[in-house]
């Protein structure tokens, strides 16, 4: 029987440590994880690689996490890859922006689990 | 010190990942924090929290702390020593990545440090010199005799 392929997340965050344990949690429920630490590595990822999710934060080294955003749905190979923003950055108009540029659900870092995330995931991916 | 003694407190502490660490301001006054740990086969706990946090200015004014780890299994670790910065980047590497794992295992509770990171980090490391742990699945505890199990 064919193996069946895993789900892919791109993670894009620049915080070391959060990124490890966003790494660490998926890798548990068998998701194929891989990592951009910064906007213009991010882009350069998810046109190559087309993960299933992409996990992005705003606040980014080179290239902002909204920029990053902006890039992916105006390009065909990359717009219809979900994103999912989970940010520190809490104000009314930035969660609006991101839902404006395409963002399927935006979390708050401070007001969710990791429990949390991977349940989001799932409910973009009807898994 | 018994390895016995040793081993199950060593289990417990594993088995935890949350304790509560008391620190001393500069001028004396008690601070109560909550923090994520993990902890070595030499009884060393590491922690990791934010170099603008109030623990990294008493603990520069004053390296002791005195911690109280969990219930489950029903034992509580009370534990008392000296906290210093790790420096050595293989060490950081590596406690760093146990303790993004420690928290990945924590499902409902989400570390503090995992949702307000992004400034530079401090890793420290805990040399107890002082251990004792109170056996709570002892069912004759009592204020004469109570069941601690004393390591140092």
């Amino acid at each position: 029987m064919p193996k069946r392929k895993k789900v892919s997340i791109l993670i894009v965050e620049d915080d070391q440590l959060l990124a490890k344990a966003l790494e660490a949690k998926l890798l548990q429920e068998d998701f194929d994880v891989s990592f951009a630490i910064d906007g213009q590595s991010a882009v350069e990822a998810a046109v190559r690689d087309k993960p299933d999710v992409i996990l992005l934060d705003l606040l980014l080294p080179i290239m902002g996490g909204f920029e990053v955003l902006s890039s992916l749905k105006l390009n065909d190979e990359t717009k219809d890859i979900p994103v999912l923003i989970l940010s520190n950055l809490s104000q009314a108009k930035e969660i609006e922006r991101g839902q404006d540029l395409g963002a399927k659900e935006y979390l708050i870092k401070s007001d969710v689990s990791l429990k949390t995330v991977l349940e989001k995931i799932r409910g973009l991916l009807k898994l | 010190m018994l390895e016995s003694d040793k081993e199950k407190v060593l289990a417990a502490l594993r088995r935890n990942r949350i304790a509560s660490m008391a620190t001393v301001t500069a001028d004396g006054q008690p601070q109560a924090v909550t923090i994520l740990y993990v902890v070595d086969d030499d009884l060393n706990l590491y922690f990791v929290t934010r170099e603008k946090s109030r623990k990294v200015a008493n603990l520069d004014a004053n390296g002791m702390v005195a911690m109280s780890i969990g219930l489950e299994p029903p034992m509580n670790v009370q534990l008392e020593g000296r906290a210093v910065r790790v420096d050595d980047e293989l060490v950081r590497a590596d406690k760093m990545a146990e303790l993004a794992h420690a928290g990945a295992d924590l499902e409902d509770l989400w570390p503090p440090i995992l949702r307000v990171g992004k400034e530079g980090y401090v890793l420290y490391k805990v040399m107890p010199e002082k251990v004792r742990a109170l056996d709570l699945s002892d069912h004759n505890i009592s204020s004469e005799d109570p069941p601690y199990i004393e390591l140092m």
